[in-house]
């Protein structure tokens, strides 16, 4: 007797290094051509693939547990010349709770590299779309991707996993929001205009950043950036006429001698009527003066502590690890209920309209030789006689859904031998047995 | 008509602090969590209370015949409807909700101390029989409440500055506001008590010009109290036209409210003013 499984194979950076994993990624197009292979394989009920930077995973519904692995080693071979041997990494590989858990984890970001991202969910649902794309429908993977999506959100909204910046310049960008709110208004001056500064900008302009002040020596670089910006650039020379107006200040340049001292920022300070300023110094070595710390209304951070910001936020991530798997349990648990019952319940509700239907069709051949009152006697006998008929099976088929594993198989020569694919349940009928 | 909203005063008694009560638990759940929902459950439980606030003190004040601070438990339930008013005010405005439960939790403790020990108390100042006088007194607590709202706002610039300075991330840092919010809540804070208590004192004067035939009676409550009005009002002139801000602002609104404030209570305990009532 065949049972389905709903089964992961996949490596992931917890799995295998990235030249790897480089060899692995399918991009849309080839994750599409993929599924559309690998279908027509008799031994795949449903398949999908969840290809990101950090990872390549393959889902099925298939009742061969092996022939799933050699499918998939042998679609590399065969598309793309890949031979992956034992020397190479192992695949993840896991089997109905434990692939349905794994799912729900990754989409909720426990799984990822930078722990509780966002990119993940927008990745799975490009994996969802994919699969709704595809001719031949897959309706158990199709709800398991929808339901991971759920877990990811639900994760997101009730745990604290995916809160506080993880990276040094988004770790900037929630320190500027603390003391400003938003950046609308706020002039924001960058020193130096190499790839740092560049990307912690970005993200500035990200987040509502508007006016950039760009300060550099080589003017090729501070106009590049400028433009890039929409800002304006300036000399060293102008550091203390543009100063005051700053209220954002990013210092990312390799200068050895700081940049900012305590009297140029005094003077800004008392220029800016004290309005506060943040300043973040990202600089190696330091441009600014460590010892304004001590001036009031300036809010000094270096490289250490962003950096000390951003661990922080991450083991503040990992303490929300265990809340974020019980939200993931709880969807896994209901999904794992929905895939139990999905095929007994449409085949309770055929049995019950195939028997009822004979019953009825052979009333109907009596209904002119006998009198109404014979006609209903002779119905509740029929119904009498149908429910005990069907008690046993019934009770067989709702047994299932109780116990670990699906017997799909059995469903399915329970269907062939009444050809209850013929057959369209009476929703009345369904709703019933659904309780 | 008196007598039906008087009936009404044992019911809200329980009622008026349990509403505070209620929506102090759902802004301490927005504090904590950030849930939207709370802060609009919170909002609404405090708009429900200080309605029945205002039903429960005006009903006392029909029936008693006076304005209802005749006793401390009064002054300390009318402290407590101006406080949630005030609030309710700022929040409207700024759609900030993150500070509510400091403000209501203060207004629910005046309350409950308040109608818990309530007593009905016959004899009173006739001028707390004046409606004139009512209004005068409501306009004044309330404007005092809302500079008193400003002046801890100003405290809490100066506390989450000093966790960002200190690169302290604790619950004062992820749970207060950003700055620049605190900062508006407080200069808004601060418009509505100028304006409410400006109203306040010159309903003041109108009732001394009625009472002693002068605008300007030098007594010294008033005296004070025009003075911290005028203060105030060139300060906050001054903040608006040369857009000053930042800790030391922060730092002017706690201290000047708390020297105001001892001013008053030095001048109630050993100044000599006809502005006693109780």
């Amino acid at each position: 007797m065949k049972s389905y499984h709903i089964i992961l194979l996949g490596w992931s950076h917890e799995n295998a290094p990235i030249d790897f994993r480089d060899k692995l990624t399918l991009n849309r197009e080839e994750s599409e051509s993929c599924i559309r292979n690998l279908r027509d394989n008799e031994s795949l009920s449903e398949f999908a693939i969840l290809s990101t930077c950090n990872r390549t995973e393959f889902y099925g519904l298939s009742a061969s547990i092996n022939n799933f692995r050699e499918i998939i080693l042998s679609y590399y071979q065969k598309e793309r010349g890949l031979i992956i041997t034992e020397a190479d990494p192992s695949p993840r590989f896991l089997l109905d709770e434990d692939a349905i858990l794994h799912l729900f984890a990754v989409a909720a970001g426990m799984k990822s590299m930078v722990l509780g991202e966002n990119q993940i969910l927008a990745q799975i649902k490009s994996a969802l779309e994919i699969l709704q794309q595809q001719d031949k429908k897959s309706p158990v993977l199709h709800r398991l991707f929808q339901d991971a999506i759920r877990a990811g959100k639900a994760v997101r909204s009730e745990t604290a996993l995916c809160e506080g910046a993880v990276s040094v310049s988004y770790a900037a960008v929630e320190l500027g929001k603390k003391i400003f709110r938003n950046f609308e208004k706020r002039n924001i001056l960058l020193i130096g205009a190499g790839e740092t500064a560049e990307l912690t900008a970005l993200h500035f302009q990200k987040n509502g950043g508007k006016s950039f002040m760009i300060v550099n020596r080589n003017l090729e670089n501070r106009n590049r950036l400028a433009n890039a910006l929409n800002g304006q650039g300036y000399s060293l020379e102008d550091l203390p006429d543009i100063l005051p107006m700053a209220d954002v200040v990013v210092t990312a340049t390799g200068s050895d001698q700081y940049l900012l001292n305590s009297e140029l920022l005094k003077h800004a300070l008392k220029k800016r009527r004290y309005a506060p300023i943040l300043l973040l110094d990202i600089s190696s070595p330091r441009a600014i003066d460590p010892a304004i710390r001590k001036i009031e209304d300036l809010f000094l951070y270096d490289i250490d502590d962003l950096q000390n910001v951003v661990d922080e936020n991450l083991s503040r991530r990992r303490a929300e690890l265990p809340a974020a798997a019980a939200v993931t349990k709880k969807i896994a648990g209901e999904f794992a209920a929905w895939w139990k019952t999905l095929a007994v319940v449409p085949t309770i509700s055929s049995l019950n309209s195939y028997f009822r239907s004979i019953a009825e069709q052979e009333l109907e051949k009596f209904r002119n030789r006998s009198n109404a009152e014979s006609l209903e006697t002779a119905r509740l006998l029929s119904n009498s006689i149908i429910k005990k008929l069907l008690h046993h099976p019934i009770q067989e088929l709702r047994k299932m859904t109780n116990g670990e594993v699906v017997d799909f198989e059995m469903i399915r020569t329970v269907r062939a031998i009444f050809h209850l694919d013929d057959i369209k349940p009476d929703e009345k009928e369904r709703a019933n047995d659904s309780k | 008509m008196e007598i039906f909203i008087y009936s009404l005063s044992i019911p809200f008694r329980i009622l008026v602090p349990a509403l505070y009560g209620v929506s102090f638990v759902f802004y301490l759940v927005y504090f904590n969590s950030g849930k939207q929902y709370s802060r609009q459950y919170g909002y609404l439980t405090v708009a429900i209370a200080a309605t029945f606030h205002i039903i429960y003190l005006v009903g006392r004040g029909l029936h008693n015949r006076h304005f209802p601070i005749t006793n401390t438990f009064e002054s300390f339930s009318m402290l407590a409807m101006s406080i949630a008013l005030i609030y309710l005010l700022l929040e409207k405005i700024r759609h900030e909700g993150k500070t509510g439960l400091f403000f209501i939790g203060i207004a629910f403790l005046f309350q409950l101390f308040a109608s818990t020990f309530m007593i009905d108390e016959s004899a009173h100042n006739l001028l707390l029989a004046n409606p004139i006088f009512g209004i005068h007194t409501l306009f004044t607590l309330l404007g005092l409440t809302a500079l008193a709202i400003s002046a801890i706002y100003g405290l809490m610039y100066w506390m989450l500055a000093k966790e960002i300075k200190a690169h302290r991330f604790g619950k004062i840092y992820t749970n207060l506001p950003p700055l620049k919010s605190v900062e508006d809540l407080g200069r808004t804070a601060s418009l509505i008590g100028l304006i409410l208590l400006g109203i306040g004192i010159l309903l003041g004067h109108y009732m001394a010009s009625l009472e002693f035939g002068y605008f300007f009676v030098l007594d010294a409550k008033m005296i004070v109290a025009d003075l911290a009005w005028l203060a105030y009002t060139i300060g906050w002139i001054f903040v608006v036209r040369y857009r000053l801000s930042g800790l030391r602002m922060s730092r002017i609104a706690f201290w000047g409210f708390v020297i105001f404030f001892i001013s008053m209570i030095f001048i109630n305990i050993f100044g000599d003013t006809f502005h006693k009532f109780s």
